[in-house]
């Protein structure tokens, strides 16, 4: 995320933008759930910002929350936090905790009336303010800001704000309540192709539902709203009954 | 007025939209300010793609408009290179501007009382002069529309025509402190286009400011009395 504008203070602009919205060449890529909210607020419609905002959405379509898991800045920064030995500890009570019956099915159902809650929020003001909610990309606006201007503006304060409560209070708050980015992808994420699937037989270890992020047991819920397709628990499974499969079903 | 009018017309004139400050105008090409409010996601391209370091993020203390892009005219204008306007994903920037001279930021305005070309045209005419008086014409050689946009009137007189985009590249370079050329932005404002912050900055002296009230206060006349299913105008500024 540091590394487009500094190209682009390189003055190499083939890849310019942030994460709300980017160009790689002349193709532009924008963040679905912000696309939207300005369609909201300004009641109208440009094919060439739909456009751009289905690319996103088409990946999502196949490929479930990659976004999320593999390419989000603000997951990549707490994955570190929760390497550092002090913090660790605590958080990884905290996920232990996360897994309790109906713990699931309450936070889609939370998710959701959050998420449309910021789209009415945004549609009453009148202007565009999920970007004030979105970890992904005040991340990245502030890195562009950082990196041009060496100045911060006061949106730093969403992201000190969420990691304070992801390392005292709640685990993964953002990406399990807050996010619009998220909620918006992960409307997609039933109708994923690529996503983890259980071969029916294990030893029951619960590897994988201690070691999943968003709290889920990928043995009773591996299609989910909430699955970042992050394939921790592929990673973590000893005898292989957990696969990446391709395809519906 | 039904409650579905009221609401809407609460919401569609909420004060977050307006705002005016002098020298601080929006990117090259953006369209109105409300309208602009409601696309504008703050996804901070044209800051990334603005090679001049001209378009800033509007920090903190500006409520609702944070994250917005704008050029600061006293610390830098734009420089018209014209590659913001293509990038803005929702059309906040017409998207198809590209000639820099149909760019509408804003118009400059030349205050009469410091601007050194002034004070020395006034010098010439009294046959003395204090030593503030100079032959300066930096807003006139510094203007991307050189000779379209700045004229000089008498060869000494720096006059704004209708063809000045408003990049504020005068009033950065303006060397008298405060700046004798100051940017209104177009597309700002509540009452009556930039015309109206115009007319107020140079109602300096009692006697204008007294004109301009008389002026509010006149009406066309009186209503006619009878049925009629034509509008009318009460203030005298529609004509």
């Amino acid at each position: 995320m540091f590394i487009v504008p500094a190209l682009n203070l390189l003055e190499i602009y083939f890849i310019k933008g942030t994460f709300i919205s980017f160009d790689i060449g002349s193709f532009g890529i924008a963040d679905p759930v912000m696309i939207l909210q300005a369609v909201i607020t300004s009641a109208s419609f440009s094919v060439s910002s739909a456009v751009s905002a289905l690319i996103p959405a088409l990946i999502a379509f196949f490929f479930g929350r990659v976004w999320c898991g593999w390419l989000c800045p603000y997951t990549y920064i707490m994955e570190r936090i929760e390497m550092i030995p002090p913090a660790a500890e605590k958080m990884k009570s905290m996920r232990l905790r996360l897994r309790k019956s109906g713990t699931v099915k309450r936070t889609v159902i939370i998710r959701f009336f959050i998420f449309i809650g910021l789209l009415f929020l945004a549609g009453v003001c009148g202007t565009p303010v999920l970007h004030l909610f979105s970890p992904p990309a005040v991340i990245s606006t502030e890195a562009l800001l950082l990196v041009k201007y060496f100045s911060l503006t006061a949106e730093i304060l969403l992201i000190i704000t969420l990691m304070f409560i992801e390392i005292f209070f709640s685990y993964r708050f953002a990406c399990r309540y807050l996010c619009p980015t998220g909620a918006c992808l992960s409307l997609f994420n039933n109708s994923a192709r690529l996503r983890v699937s259980y071969a029916g037989s294990c030893g029951n270890c619960q590897k994988c539902a201690r070691i999943c992020p968003m709290g889920l047991d990928p043995i009773k819920d591996g299609v989910n709203n909430l699955c970042i397709n992050c394939g921790e628990c592929i990673s973590v499974c000893p005898d292989a009954s957990l696969s990446w499969k391709i395809g519906r079903g | 007025m039904t409650f579905l009018e009221r609401l809407r017309n609460l919401l569609n004139n909420n004060p977050f939209k307006h705002n005016f400050v002098k020298n601080r105008m929006r990117p090259p090409g953006a369209i109105d300010e409300k309208a602009f409010m409601e696309r504008c996601i703050r996804c901070a391209r044209c800051i990334a793609v603005c090679p001049y370091r001209c378009i800033e993020r509007s920090a903190s203390g500006s409520g609702i408009r944070v994250g917005t892009p704008y050029i600061y005219a006293e610390k830098k204008g734009c420089y018209l290179c014209m590659s913001c306007p293509p990038v803005c994903p929702t059309g906040a920037l017409n998207n198809k501007l590209s000639i820099p001279e149909d760019v509408r930021m804003g118009v400059a305005v030349i205050n009469e009382n410091t601007c050194l070309n002034h004070i020395y045209a006034r010098a010439e005419e009294m046959g003395y002069s204090d030593g503030s008086a100079l032959y300066c014409n930096t807003c006139y050689n510094a203007c991307p529309l050189q000779g379209k946009a700045v004229i000089l009137k008498d060869l000494v007189i720096p006059v704004i025509t209708d063809l000045c985009t408003g990049c504020g590249i005068c009033a950065e370079r303006c060397p008298t402190s405060p700046k004798s050329v100051e940017i209104f932005p177009s597309g700002m404002g509540a009452p009556a286009g930039i015309y109206f912050y115009i007319k107020e900055f140079n109602a300096k002296n009692e006697e204008v400011k007294k004109l301009l009230e008389e002026k509010e206060r006149i009406t066309v006349g009186k209503e006619p009395t009878f049925e009629y299913d034509f509008n009318t105008d009460n203030k005298l500024e529609g004509w």
